[in-house]
């Protein structure tokens, strides 16, 4: 768990205000998922948006290939 | 989020045309995702339809040079569908500067 936190503490921006962190869940159930209601904050330009995958910066969360056995994409 | 020159040029290099298009046209479907879910979302409708007009003028900009990029749009003599590149043709599968992969 403290291993998980520190990889998206590493590759992701500071997102804290962005994304609601009161949030309390009451009469939790087992086997339910359970995903916070995105708030608009900033947007990145379309290029970086490309390059990053998607257009809300709280939702840019990059796998790191160097930890798994992973091949790169064939170059053209 | 474009730059006003961008747009602008008459005649922007092709291959940097088609990455904008290809840029704009992914951050319309993020939007658009989200507006699903947040369809009051005043901000997120203006960013969107910004977009919007600039994936039409980038995309109208790049068929008066260069040819339809989808079924419905004009073309000039001769027909011009038949251009290159094709979408499995590395000229349309663009790598991205700093892209580590």
């Amino acid at each position: 768990m403290a291993k998980d936190k520190n990889i998206y503490t590493v590759n992701c921006p500071p997102v804290d205000t962005c994304i609601p962190q009161e949030m309390i869940i009451r009469n939790v159930r087992l086997a339910a998922a359970y995903v916070p209601y995105q708030q608009l904050c900033t947007l990145l330009s379309p290029m970086e948006a490309l390059k990053h995958g998607t257009i809300f910066p709280e939702l840019y969360s990059p796998y790191e290939g160097k930890d798994k056995k992973y091949k790169p994409v064939s170059k053209c | 989020m474009l730059e006003g020159g961008t747009i602008m040029d008459a005649k922007m290099n092709k291959k940097e045309l088609l990455k904008e298009i290809t840029a704009v046209h992914f951050s319309l479907i993020d939007l658009h995702l989200y507006l699903n879910t947040h369809p009051t979302d005043q901000n997120a409708l203006v960013s969107y339809n910004s977009l919007v007009t600039n994936a039409r003028i980038l995309k109208e900009n790049y068929e008066k040079f260069y040819g339809p990029l989808s079924y419905g749009s004009y073309s000039p003599y001769p027909w011009q569908w038949i251009n290159e590149p094709w979408p499995w043709e590395c000229e349309a599968n663009f790598k991205l500067c700093g892209e580590e992969r």
